[in-house]
Formats: structure tokens, C-alpha cells, sequence
């Protein structure tokens, strides 16, 4: 890498935490009762007074502001992961089942989970997206379609199928899981600390999985052969990212439910900034990733306050036509 | 020793056999050429060559070792391989491209060191791509993306390089300038090249050994001259054909159908 490039990232990474420090300040500030960030940095640092300013902070907004960044970054690096394991720019976390996956998994986890004897969400989910990716994966393999196709029908055939099982489980077991149906929509409505906690048991092994594995990528976008020729174990190399992104998914969706398109933006926008090289990709796409969940957050609890919407739809909205605009220009 | 011996290979696809009985032992510092028509077996062995298909029956040895059981690793160490086109999912730079070729000595997790640097610097300078390591490859022509497929696979450091059809989509300039390439890093470098090859005047010009093939079984091997006979000739591509040297005392090669 040249001097001039490697300057060029650095300096985007730089900017990058620079921005994303910056909007979580401002996040904190956003809400039914309104902080400037001031208002917001003395309620932070006032740990021993009892201000209620300091109980928004530390009680909602931070354990919030904090979860919702680190399922954006934990999405983006999903889709980064999932996109060089099928060299394909279509995939994300949700296009290739392993959203529904997870959701699935968790479901049944919250089902099967009796109170002395629970299943961790998070485990449940890491299952299901698991088993859900390595189905598409197979099908897509085998299929006589290009790889774009084979993958967005094995995809959303996949998807479609396991919501509409979690639906179905959601109305089977109504009383049970009456706080599910909101979770599955994609919120953080009920954020707090211990749900942070747990997403920090999955989530960053699962970052730190993908980085580890971006020389692999890098070599896998050259194709099958030339991977193999430059003597990249594939089997291994496909398993450890495929584990890395289903952690990473898992851990968002077992406390968010499922948010569509972060997964999806996040490394198309890092590659636009810094170029191809999934050294910085990863990184630059989990910042990017911060950056839009926590913005649509902040859309989707202020726009309609004291309403708040589900943030997938403001994830949906954003992504959903570029997308589309991906798939037209023939899915490069 | 030879640095490649095959032993009575059979490969195949699937279940379709594409080569049987092929033996051949390549010394050290040859350009070799594998020719014969279409579906003759040419890229099939060599993608054996490069453990990129296992054979059904028989044994390659690398340099003593045999292919199979070296590491994914230890064999990308000592084979470069070059493929015919290869279609990158994102275009990563030149640069970027030329240092997976070091992943075979720093593995696929530790940054690159200095003297990797070197090396995709070396590999940059004797393709002739300095300057461009910071183009983007989907910016390149095809004679320049060969040339960035080959500097990958030198910055592997290998001691034989495999070539599949290196020149069939290029334009004659380009072919020339890949081929002349490819001599001078044999004189450079001293590392054996095997070449799969459609083009006989390319062919019987650049290398100085020949193993022909026809359906899948090895017809003759030996000099261009040995090899690209009139008889040869007619039986792998059923052709009338000449081998003569040009004005420039290169081997050339004329070719009609029909009878005499």
C-alpha cells in the first residue's frame, strides 16, 4: 500500500471516530426531554449527585446509545463478511438468512426457556443464523444459477420461510412471548445495561473474527482458484468467516431483533471512501455502520415522539432503494 | 533431481477422465510447453499440477515431495499459478492484488513486513508495473492484468510457475510482450515454467521443451523440432504442418488442412 493511500484511510478512520464521538454525544441529548451537550457532559460526569438529568443518562440513554452503536458496527461487519464470503455485493446479513436465522433461534430459545432452566438468547440465535447461512450456502453452491440469483433466491426463499415460522410461533405462543413481537420488528425501545452486556459476549469476538479473516477475503475476491493457488485453506477460511458474521448477527439481532440493510450500506459506503482492501473495509465499514443505526435511532425516537417507531423501518428506508439501485446495475 | 515428476497420472472431472498414463519429469530451469487441440487434457494437467485437482490414479512429486502431502501453505510456497482470466468481485488495486502473493510466506493474518514490501516491489519492477501499484485492476487492459497475475504469483517466490493459456486473451503485441516476460524472468529468477499453450508458433518460439497431448494421453515430448513433426502433426490436430525457422532464426510454424 502507498504512502499516499495509507494516508487516506488514516485519515478517514479519523474523521470517522471523530463524527461517531460526536453523534453519541448528541444522541444522548436527543429525546422526550431535550440535553444540549453540555447538559449532557455534566449529567455524564456527575456520577455521586442524585440529578434526574444524570438517571436519562445513565438509567436509558447511555446503556441505549451504546447498543445501538455496537449492533450497527457488529451488522456492518456481518455484511462485510457475508459479502467476501460469497463475493457478492447483494449479500447482507438479512439477504442471506442469517437475520432469520437468528430470530428464529431466539424465538425458540425464549419458547424452550422455563424459569429455572433458560437458553441464552444470543446462543439460540447463533444457531439458527448458523444453520440458516449454511443452507443458503449449499443451495447456492449447487444451483445452476449465476451466483448473484442463486443467492438472493436461496436468500430471501430462506428468510421469508423462517419469519413466517417465527410468526407463526409468536401466535401459537401468545402469552408467553407478548414482548417478542415489538423485539422482531427491530427496536431498542427496551435497552439497558445487561442487554448490553450480552451483546458484548458475541458481538466483538465476532468483529474481531472478520478482521482477522480480510487477507482471506481479499484473496477469495480473486475466485475459488486463485485463492487456492495462493494457499488459503478455503474450507477453514469460509467456516471462520461465516462463524465470525453469524456471531456478529446474532449478537444484534438477540437484543434488536431484525434490522435490515446496515449490513448492506455500511461496506458499499466504506468501499466508495477507502477502496476494495478489507483491512480497512471492516473497520471503516463498522464506524459507518455506528454512525447510520445511530442516527436512524435517533430518527425513529424522535420523529413521532412520544411514539416511538421500530428502527428497522428508517434502516429499510434507507436501504431499500439503494439496493434496488445495486441490483440495476447488474449487481457489481 | 527433477523439480516436477508426474507417475502414471489419471485425472478427471466429476466422473469424466480427461488424462490417463501421463509421466513426465521436468528439470530445473525449462520452459515447457503442454499443446495439443481443445479437450486434449493441457489445463487438466495443469491444474494437478497446482493441487487444484486431485488425481484418481498416480503421483506428482515437487522437488522430491509429492504434491499431495505438502500443506496448502508449503505448496503455494513453491508453485505460482497464473490463471487464464480471473474476475475480481471488487477491484482492489495493483498493489493490493501483488501482495496476496506474499500470504504463502507471512500467512493470511500477520501484517507484511519490509522485506515483503521488497519483494511486491521486485515482483512490480520486473513486470513493469511500477508506478501503477495504485491503480485500480477494473482500470487495466488485459496485457496489464496479466502482467499484475503474474507479478502475484512471482511475489509468491516460487520455484515453478504455472501458466494456463497466458496469452490466448491478448492481442499479438501483448502475447509477445507476456512471453518475453516470462524468458526473462527464467534467466532472472532460474525458476522452471510449464505453460499450457494453444498457440503453436508461440509455442515452439518460447519454449524450449514440448510435451504434446492428444486426448488425453501424452503423444511425444522432447524439442520443438523433435515434437512438432510433420507426422505428430496430422495425427494430434490433423493437420498438414511445418516447423521452420523465420528470418529472425526463430521456430515458426505453418499449418493447412487437407492432404498434401
Amino acid at each position: 500500500m502507498s504512502i499516499k493511500t495509507s494516508a487516506r484511510i488514516k485519515l478517514a478512520i479519523g474523521s470517522l471516530i471523530l463524527i461517531l464521538l460526536a453523534v453519541l454525544i448528541l444522541s444522548l441529548g436527543v429525546g422526550a426531554v431535550r440535553l444540549t451537550p453540555l447538559e449532557v457532559f455534566s449529567a455524564l460526569a456527575d456520577r455521586a449527585m442524585k440529578n434526574w438529568h444524570r438517571s436519562i443518562i445513565w438509567d436509558f440513554r447511555l446503556p441505549r446509545v451504546l447498543l445501538v452503536s455496537l449492533c450497527g458496527a457488529a451488522l456492518a461487519s456481518a455484511g462485510v463478511g457475508f459479502q467476501g464470503l460469497f463475493r457478492n455485493p447483494l449479500a447482507d446479513p438479512y439477504v442471506v438468512g442469517a437475520s432469520g436465522g437468528a430470530a428464529l433461534g431466539a424465538t425458540l430459545a425464549a419458547i424452550f426457556s422455563f424459569p429455572n432452566f433458560s437458553i441464552p438468547l444470543g446462543a439460540g440465535a447463533l444457531v439458527g443464523s448458523l444453520l440458516a447461512v449454511m443452507v443458503v450456502y449449499m443451495i447456492s453452491e449447487i444451483s445452476n444459477f449465476d451466483s448473484v440469483a442463486g443467492i438472493l433466491l436461496a436468500g430471501s426463499a430462506m428468510s421469508t420461510m423462517l419469519t413466517a415460522v417465527v410468526t407463526l410461533l409468536l401466535l401459537l405462543n401468545d402469552e408467553v412471548l407478548h414482548g417478542i413481537y415489538a423485539w422482531l420488528l427491530g427496536s431498542f425501545s427496551s435497552a439497558n445495561w445487561s442487554q448490553l452486556k450480552q451483546t458484548c459476549i458475541l458481538a466483538p469476538p465476532g468483529m474481531i473474527c472478520t478482521w482477522l479473516m480480510a487477507r482471506s477475503m481479499d484473496a477469495l475476491a480473486s475466485g475459488e482458484e486463485s485463492a487456492h493457488a495462493l494457499g488459503l485453506n478455503l474450507r477453514k477460511a469460509r467456516l471462520i468467516i461465516v462463524l465470525g458474521s453469524s456471531m456478529a448477527t446474532a449478537a444484534a439481532v438477540s437484543v434488536s431483533g431484525i434490522i435490515g440493510f446496515i449490513g448492506l450500506i455500511a461496506p458499499h459506503l466504506a468501499r466508495a471512501l477507502i477502496g476494495a482492501n478489507h483491512k480497512s473495509v471492516v473497520p471503516v465499514s463498522m464506524l459507518l455502520g455506528s454512525l447510520l443505526l445511530l442516527v436512524a435511532d435517533d430518527l425513529a425516537r424522535t420523529l413521532m415522539a412520544p411514539i416511538e417507531m421500530p428502527v428497522g423501518i428508517f434502516t429499510a428506508l434507507l436501504g431499500g432503494p439503494l439496493f434496488l439501485y445495486l441490483l440495476q446495475k447488474g449487481g457489481k | 533431481m527433477p523439480i516436477l515428476k508426474a507417475c502414471d497420472l489419471s485425472l478427471a472431472y466429476k466422473s469424466r477422465i480427461a488424462v490417463t498414463g501421463f509421466s513426465a519429469a521436468i528439470g530445473k530451469g525449462n520452459v515447457v510447453g503442454l499443446i495439443g487441440p481443445n479437450g486434449s487434457g493441457k489445463t487438466t494437467i495443469l491444474r494437478a499440477f497446482s493441487g487444484l485437482i486431485q488425481p484418481i490414479k498416480g503421483t506428482i512429486d515437487i522437488d522430491g515431495k509429492q504434491l499431495s502431502s505438502l500443506s496448502a501453505r508449503k505448496r503455494a510456497q513453491m508453485i505460482g499459478w497464473v490463471p487464464q482470466r480471473e474476475r475480481l468481485a471488487w477491484p482492489l488495486t495493483v498493489g493490493e492484488v501483488i501482495s496476496l502473493g506474499r500470504a504463502p510466506h507471512r500467512g493470511w493474518m500477520l501484517p507484511l513486513t519490509k522485506d515483503d514490501h521488497l519483494v511486491v516491489e521486485q515482483s512490480l519492477s520486473l513486470t513493469d508495473l511500477i508506478g501503477m501499484a495504485d491503480r485500480k485492476v477494473d482500470e487495466l487492459s488485459s496485457g496489464e492484468f496479466q502482467r499484475v497475475l503474474i507479478a502475484r504469483a512471482l511475489a509468491q517466490e516460487p520455484q515453478l510457475l504455472l501458466l494456463d493459456e497466458p496469452t490466448s486473451n491478448l492481442d499479438i503485441h501483448y502475447q509477445i510482450e507476456v512471453m518475453d516476460l516470462v524468458l526473462q524472468l527464467i534467466k532472472k529468477r532460474k525458476i522452471t515454467v510449464i505453460i499450457a499453450i494453444h498457440d503453436l508458433a508461440i509455442a515452439a518460439r518460447y519454449c524450449n521443451k514440448l510435451v504434446l497431448l492428444h486426448k488425453g494421453k501424452k503423444i511425444c515430448e522432447g524439442n520443438p523440432c523433435d515434437v512438432l513433426t510433420t507426422d505428430n502433426m496430422k495425427l494430434a490436430f490433423n493437420v498438414i504442418a511445418n516447423l521452420y525457422r523465420d528470418p529472425y532464426h526463430q521456430w515458426a510454424v505453418s499449418a493447412r488442412n487437407g492432404c498434401v
